[in-house]
């Protein structure tokens, strides 16, 4: 886990709505290690999310770099953006964000067909134990199934990091634990990094790394010396 | 994988989507129809021209021996000349009172390269008994090979056996005059008989007053004129006719154009109308999937995918709408033919559905669905992926109207101050909806007027200008009080004037047109100048000429303009000022008061025609068939009559247009307020948690539309007078015009029309409004 693979520093976003300006992010640095699972703490409005967009790649910061293979997200342009996006990252969204006119099966293909080496989407589709369901349009699936199916679009593409947006706000607590043992084997198994963002302070437990977000800012960062499995957190 | 979600989106919202192929296909309905029929027309019209050898140039002269004509081809820029007799009688047919006049024309059987010749049905007559006439008057009157007619030539009746039925390139359209240019197929026919026949009858054999001349490669009419005018001068000049003038040729061809340039105009409109609704249609659906764009650009998808993957919408939209537009305008291509077929007479006149008219219905549509749909996904590239994951902003309040006109907030309650509100903070969404009112309301007012304008048209040449029942042609002048005292002497005649018609020659500057003047007494009350935009009755000039308005564009002649004024029976040309252009429907000439034009002549005042009233028609009718000075006699309710039967095949078409236009005008409502509807999703589920019901969220809606409504009407009202004069623009030839005034019935149809749309998609709004699932649409942003 030494290898950094994204190196963060003096990140800030300003946000103008109408004639206050809210800093969401006031200089935020840190680094993120291959294959590593990191956990991101804090309360609503932060500012975690918009450090998870901006080191996806779907938001711009104010200031600060991100790199990434040498190369400067912060400041690449549209083209860079877009390519960053289809192959270094992959995206979960909290309301899962299904193409509701693709069956699940298509919704994975989708993203796929966008990578030079995807993992088969077949293959995934087994693996979140939705085979059956493939067919399925998102409105014919739960809650926690939409939500495979979106880890499985985010996978698919095969990218080195995972970044997901409170994967498991809108869940119960079984389909919940589900989709972080789904995230977990993803770490585990293909040995790339995951980033959560949550407020549940009880998912923190099973990532290496855990980052207390404070208004804007890193507070803490807690190394995780034993993490613990998904099925063992309750909340 | 996109495109199956294009697919399935198109599927889900097929009814907007349909009504905007509708918009497309209707567009290119019109081009493909109207430009097939009229290249159908223009193809076989040259053929027949070719094949059976139009004449370059007319000639009308006093008389003129075979050998003379002859002689006439020796002269620069001539290629070839037929000389033949030429003049008008009348006829009579078995168990028929119908006043029937015959144009005679001879030729010589054994020329077989004459030019003009015609095509045959039957024989040709070879005989001095024998006769061929049109295809169109044998068809309306019934007649049959071997059936005789009779011929009244100066109180001498001639029996001839008809032979067959002829096609001739100079007569596809058959009319009497520049100045009646309606066919009366049944009352006026063409008839060839034998040059010994017609010696026979005119007891001149040998004699011709009527030259063609066919033109060297290269020659042009200008290059001859001065030379006709010179050889033929010794021969009694009356005109020199080139054959852009020929009557049959000017009309077919100012049919064509006309019909050419609505078969572009008029699907340009529909198009930037499709183009917009797409564009609204794009707008919404970007709105609405903003959260699927976000997504898609966050897992890699670059703006050019996005892009074109909502431009694949407008794409599927214009391609369908093309190909089904092009398939109803093959379709209606026919029945636009079949239409011109009432009007024109020609061999082999056939459907020549090129691929140049796919390829362009598809080239077009493709183009307008790709445009509109551009315009409107291109929003999504300034959408950054993180911003579209949050629900957008509400529109501020820029200018509140409540606020300002304080009346306002007691005369409206809180929900129709949310409205008017409503209207304000959107404006470019209130702004599309007044815009597809007012072009709904113009197309709905134009479309639906043109049969009552067509009515009001025929209605006003009869009712308006000719106040007379009857009108007598002369078989030759007759001293002015003569002729009404002859009138008045007849029993049953009530009122009774004379008319002074000449042809003349007119010019200004290069532009030259053969027409006929008509001299109206001064005071005369049957025959009135009448202005039909003006709607004013003008007194003839006695110190100048009046022209309508087709014969002053075609001269570029205004008032004040000098005119060249010609004419066989003057020796020598004069100049002569323009008093006044009047707009008149129908016909074109010119006019003067009766004894200024007959001094012009110098003569007294003398008539060519006498009109009267009558209580007696059938008596009179009968009186004036068998008077030796009739050469022609028309009773004006039957010619009415035939103009309203004439016209019968375009009410049809009107009918169809006004129908489509009422299915634009609803697609285009309905689209707008469904997009409307689809915007305000939202805001509309929020009242309805908040507590309003159903129906009070619909009244705000309701007052909404209705405030967009009024406004895209009264906008709407000098948009479709606009309109209307565009179209008519278009449509007016010299010898046609329609009136460009709309009708107060046509405003009445568009605020019916735009009413009923704006009511029915109010109805489909409420129904979705209160399918509502209010916890699904506040989920969705």
């Amino acid at each position: 886990m030494e290898k950094i693979i994204m190196e963060v520093k003096g990140l800030t976003k300003d946000y103008i709505m109408g004639e206050v300006t809210v800093n969401a992010l006031r200089g935020v640095d840190f680094n993120l290690y291959a294959g590593e699972f990191v956990v991101v703490l804090g309360p609503s409005g932060s500012g975690k999310s918009t450090i998870l967009n901006i080191i996806g790649g779907i938001d711009r910061a104010t200031t600060g770099s991100v790199m990434v293979n040498n190369c400067d997200i912060a400041k690449a342009n549209e083209r860079e953006f877009t390519n960053y996006r289809k192959s270094a990252v992959g995206f979960v969204f909290q309301f899962y964000n299904l193409i509701p006119n693709l069956t699940a099966l298509e919704n994975i293909v989708l993203a796929a067909e966008l990578s030079a080496d995807p993992i088969p989407p077949q293959e995934l589709l087994e693996a979140i134990g939705l085979a059956e369901r493939g067919g399925s349009f998102p409105t014919q699936l739960s809650g926690g199934q939409q939500q495979r199916i979106a880890i499985a679009r985010a996978v698919t593409k095969n990218p080195s990091i995972l970044l997901c947006d409170e994967p498991t706000g809108a869940l119960d607590h079984t389909t919940g634990i589900q989709v972080l043992r789904l995230l977990k084997d993803f770490n585990e198994k293909y040995k790339k990094t995951v980033v959560i963002i949550t407020h549940n302070a009880q998912i923190g437990e099973m990532g290496n790394r855990v980052f207390h977000i404070k208004d804007g800012l890193i507070d803490r960062i807690d190394t995780v010396e034993n993490p613990i499995a998904p099925e063992d957190i309750s909340w | 994988m996109l495109y199956k979600k294009v697919y399935r989106s198109i599927w889900k919202n097929k009814r907007a989507y349909i009504a905007c192929m509708f918009l497309i296909a209707v567009g290119i309905m019109m081009r493909t129809a109207m430009g097939v029929a009229a290249d159908g027309l223009a193809t076989a019209k040259l053929n027949f021209y070719e094949e059976y050898r139009l004449a370059d140039v007319w000639a009308d002269v006093g008389a003129i021996s075979q050998s003379d004509a002859e002689r006439l081809r020796a002269l620069t820029g001539i290629a070839d000349v037929t000389a033949r007799t030429k003049m008008e009688v009348r006829a009579e047919l078995d168990g028929s009172d119908e006043m029937i006049t015959l144009r005679l024309i001879s030729f010589d059987p054994a020329n077989e390269l004459r030019l003009n010749d015609f095509q045959m049905t039957g024989m040709k007559p070879l005989h001095p008994q024998e006769i061929a006439l049109n295809y169109m008057f044998m068809n309306a009157n019934g007649l049959d090979t071997g059936d005789s007619i009779r011929l009244i030539v100066h109180g001498r009746t001639f029996t001839f056996e008809t032979t067959g039925s002829f096609l001739s390139p100079e007569y596809v359209y058959i009319a009497p005059s520049f100045t009646d240019i309606l066919p009366d197929n049944a009352g006026f026919g063409i008839a060839y008989i034998t040059a010994e026949a017609m010696g026979n009858i005119t007891g001149r054999h040998g004699i011709a007053n009527n030259v063609l001349f066919s033109l060297e490669s290269g020659y042009e009419f200008e290059d001859v004129r001065l030379v006709l005018m010179d050889a033929l001068a010794s021969h009694g000049l009356i005109s020199l006719t080139q054959r852009e003038d020929q009557l049959s040729y000017a009309i077919i061809n100012m049919q064509t154009e006309s019909i050419q340039g609505i078969s572009v105009s008029m699907p340009l409109v529909f198009m930037v109308m499709a183009a917009v609704v797409l564009y609204l249609m794009m707008k919404r659906i970007i709105e609405q999937e903003r959260v699927q764009i976000g997504t898609l650009k966050a897992l890699g998808f670059s703006n050019a995918k996005v892009i074109f993957h909502y431009v694949c919408y407008g794409a599927i939209v214009g391609l369908v709408g093309g190909l089904v537009g092009f398939a109803m305008g093959a379709a209606m291509s026919g029945v636009y033919l079949e239409m011109f077929l009432e009007f024109y007479v020609l061999p082999e006149l056939v459907q020549p559905i090129s691929p140049t008219y796919l390829l362009f219905a598809m080239a077009v549509s493709l183009g307008t669905g790709v445009l509109g749909s551009l315009m409107g996904a291109v929003s999504v590239t300034a959408l950054i992926p993180a911003d579209a994951m949050r629900p957008e902003s509400p529109k501020p309040v820029k200018y509140d109207i409540v606020g300002k006109i304080k009346p306002l907030k007691f005369i409206l309650t809180s929900r129709g101050q949310m409205s008017l509100r409503g209207i304000l903070r959107n404006p470019m969404r209130s702004g599309f909806v007044i815009l597809g009112v007012t072009f709904s309301f113009g197309l709905l007012c134009v479309f639906g007027s043109m049969e009552h304008l067509i009515d009001a048209m025929i209605y006003s040449q009869f009712t308006d200008q000719r106040l007379y029942n009857v009108r007598v042609t002369l078989t030759h002048p007759i001293a002015y009080d003569r002729a009404v005292e002859a009138a008045y002497g007849v029993r049953y005649i009530t009122q009774a004037e004379g008319l002074l018609q000449k042809p003349v020659s007119l010019t200004a500057g290069h532009l030259q047109v053969g027409t006929v003047i008509t001299g109206v007494p001064a005071y005369g009350e049957l025959y009135r100048i009448f202005d039909t935009n003006r709607r004013t009755n003008y007194a003839p000039p006695s110190h100048g000429i009046m022209l309508t308005n087709g014969l002053a564009d075609n001269l570029n002649a205004t008032a004040g303009s000098l005119i060249f004024f010609e004419s066989p029976f003057l020796p020598d040309g004069i100049y002569i000022p323009v008093t006044q252009i009047i707009e008149q429907n129908l016909g074109s000439g010119a006019y003067m008061e009766l004894s200024a034009l007959s001094e012009i002549f110098g003569e007294s005042p003398i008539a060519t025609a006498i009109i009267f009233n009558t209580n007696n028609l059938p008596y009179i009718m009968d009186y004036f068939r068998n008077s030796q000075f009739t050469a022609a006699i028309e009773d004006k309710d039957t010619t009415m009559r035939k103009y309203y039967e004439m016209m019968e095949p375009y009410m049809g078409i009107f009918m169809v247009l006004n129908i489509m236009g009422a299915l634009v005008a609803f697609a285009i409502i309905y689209n707008t307020a469904t997009i409307s509807l689809s915007e305000r999703k939202r805001e509309y589920a929020t009242l309805r948690v908040v507590g309003l019901s159903t129906n009070e969220v619909c009244e705000i809606m309701r007052f909404e539309y209705w405030v967009l409504g009024f406004i895209g009407m009264a906008i709407g009202a000098p948009f479709a007078s606009g309109l209307m004069v565009a179209v008519n623009n278009l449509m007016d030839t010299a010898m046609f015009s329609m009136p460009s005034t709309l009708p107060a019935a046509a405003y009445i149809t568009g605020i019916l029309g735009c009413s009923a749309a704006i009511m029915l998609s109010n109805f489909s709004a409420k129904r979705k409004i209160a399918k509502f699932d209010m916890v699904e649409v506040l989920k969705e942003f």
